[in-house]
């Protein structure tokens, strides 16, 4: 039988967060592929992916803060799935209601669309971890298209006597829940936020130019149990 | 393939329970051979793992009838009674050994049921096998109950079949004691169990390509299962309550640190090492790391985290160090005087 970790020394490589290669021991400096810090790291992925101290002891909400904050890349799904990768997310979980949120208002900062700042990002979380665990079911609104609606909204700074701010969210959680309704169940937080972000993409792309990888996603979290398999549009054996 | 073919049992349907338990246990561990586990308890009434002892057995009747109440730690199954009638036939395999060509569940189960289906049916019977590991039904009447569990690898499989039940003491000791039956009655003579014995083993081999072995219980496996009985199934709160104890051992430490560790999390995991040194004998310790279960290996069928460190994790406390169910340092990196003196305060107790 093998030993425990409990008996054995620590292992010398472990798998890196975000694209699983193995990591080895190393002693230079290296950037956090999620809060940008620089520091000696301890264990660093050939791809050059690292992880720091911090971000690994990070709370759901921090780590999306953080990352959300400082990162550089514009596609809203790529910021998402880096996040998703990590393990302070749950397989399913509110978190992805305000991970929706703050990865479109990182996106729509980073392609110059408007300017949002750590405030915003604080308020969208803040708002999107208002819908309860499976207010899907329980609402009839999935937290995750909601989050599309708070971002665009923080964005455009709607409020109850906005016109086309307002619909404009209004009509994004719509055609957000549209497109979750129609996988069917059991809900899967990783397909719903993969859906609402498409929609938000599309809107970037279609009302301001903006270009994104083209492709159908591929879920990385694919077979964990309840996995909607081969019904899923993101599935890929 | 060789399988060992076991025939132990014990008069104590408790002690049962637990070489049923450290038979799986002791695969686990090291011992070589798939078991096929052929035997008969005395009267009991075996409660699902999750089973409420109030709405499932007439304690009342048990007593007074002398039929044992005992839980078993199968998390798949219901509860049901048996006596000398009743014939049990155990499976406790690495299912990939066994089914190289299927990681379906479902389907294991179902190729395990056909030998007892078989024999059933060369006597008359035609069985239903339904297809999430239930009973075996005849005509919507329970023949044979099934349990399952899984550790590891491995899969624990009991088929438990009325071949002379007594079903009037059946209804009697259960709640919802109705909707059963016995081969003997589907036949309407008497069958007898050695013959139902000897048919499902040849059965057995026949289907699996197995030469059997016939050995009894290891000395690990004694050893496993007098540890069990005493901690867990010679005990009300595990019977009546369903309170399994976390650990074989005295005190469990369990560990939650960051994937891969930070300088914190490598420090904890040495100063809880240092701790337990001269513990061992008497103290567990697994570590878990966050988003990657067990020894950052996933988390493996029948090994749970305590209630304390799934909360724990829930709310991302990391590092958390949580003895022998309640937490007992969180984010900190204790010495390891401070955590020997907190196991030694859970040895106590």
């Amino acid at each position: 039988m093998k030993r425990t970790l409990a008996e054995a020394p620590l292992e010398e490589s472990f798998e890196c967060l975000v694209c699983d290669k193995v990591m080895l021991r190393s002693e230079q400096t290296s950037t956090c592929s999620y809060c940008g810090k620089s520091e000696v790291a301890d264990y660093q992925c050939p791809d050059g992916h690292y992880v720091c101290e911090e971000c690994r002891l990070s709370t759901a909400e921090q780590l999306v803060k953080t990352t959300c904050n400082h990162t550089k890349e514009a596609d809203p799904l790529k910021i998402a799935n880096l996040l998703m990768k990590h393990p302070a997310i749950s397989m399913h979980g509110t978190e992805h209601h305000y991970l929706t949120s703050c990865a479109i208002l990182a996106s729509m900062r980073n392609l110059g669309l408007f300017d949002i700042d750590p405030i915003q990002i604080d308020k969208a979380a803040a708002l999107a971890r208002m819908p309860p665990l499976g207010s899907c079911a329980l609402w009839g609104a999935c937290g995750a298209a909601i989050g599309v609606g708070i971002a665009f909204s923080r964005a455009l700074k709607a409020n109850i006597m906005s016109g086309e701010e307002r619909s404009i969210a209004l009509n994004l959680v719509s055609e957000s829940l549209r497109e979750i309704s129609k996988l069917g169940g059991p809900r899967c937080c990783k397909a719903s936020v993969i859906l609402s972000l498409q929609v938000a993409r599309k809107f970037l792309a279609e009302r301001y130019g903006a270009q994104f990888d083209e492709g159908n996603p591929i879920c990385e979290f694919k077979n964990v149990e309840p996995c909607l398999r081969k019904s899923c549009p993101f599935y890929h054996e | 393939m060789i399988c060992r073919i076991l025939r132990h049992a014990s008069p104590d349907a408790s002690m049962n329970e637990a070489i049923e338990e450290a038979i799986l246990l002791a695969r686990h561990e090291g011992q070589p051979l798939d078991t096929v586990h052929i035997w008969q308890n005395g009267k009991a009434a075996i409660l699902a793992s999750n089973a409420d002892v109030r709405t499932s057995v007439d304690e009342a009747a048990c007593k007074s009838s002398e039929v044992a109440i005992v839980r078993r730690a199968a998390s798949i199954g219901r509860t049901t009674y048996q006596d000398d009638g009743t014939l049990n036939l155990t499976y406790v395999i690495d299912q990939k050994r066994f089914f190289p060509d299927t990681d379906s569940l479902t389907e294991a189960y179902g190729r395990l049921s056909k030998p007892a289906v078989e024999v059933m049916s060369s006597l008359g019977v035609s069985v239903e096998v339904p297809e999430y590991a239930a009973s075996l039904v005849v005509e919507g009447r329970t023949i044979a109950d099934a349990w399952v569990r899984f550790y590891y690898d491995l899969m624990f499989l009991q088929l438990s079949i009325n071949v002379q039940t007594d079903l009037n003491a059946q209804g009697r000791a259960l709640k919802q004691g109705t909707g059963f039956t016995t081969l003997s009655r589907e036949v309407n003579r008497t069958v007898e169990i050695e013959d139902v014995q000897r048919a499902l083993i040849q059965s057995i081999a026949k289907h699996f390509g197995v030469a059997f072995q016939e050995e009894n219980l290891s000395p690990l496996e004694k050893k496993l299962a007098g540890r069990l009985h005493q901690i867990k199934y010679s005990r009300d709160d595990w019977n009546f309550e369903g309170k399994a104890p976390l650990s074989l051992k005295d005190v469990l430490v369990e560990v939650y640190v960051a994937y891969p560790p930070t300088k914190s999390c490598r420090q904890i995991i040495e100063n809880v090492g240092s701790a337990t040194r001269d513990l061992k004998d008497r103290v567990e310790t697994r570590i878990w790391m966050r988003g990657k279960g067990l020894d950052g290996h996933g988390s493996p069928p029948g090994m749970p985290m305590s209630i304390a460190l799934t909360e724990a994790a829930k709310q991302a406390i990391v590092p958390a160090v949580v003895v022998n169910g309640e937490l007992a340092f969180s984010r900190d990196v204790p010495s390891a005087e401070h955590v020997e003196r907190k196991i030694l305060q859970a040895l106590e107790r």
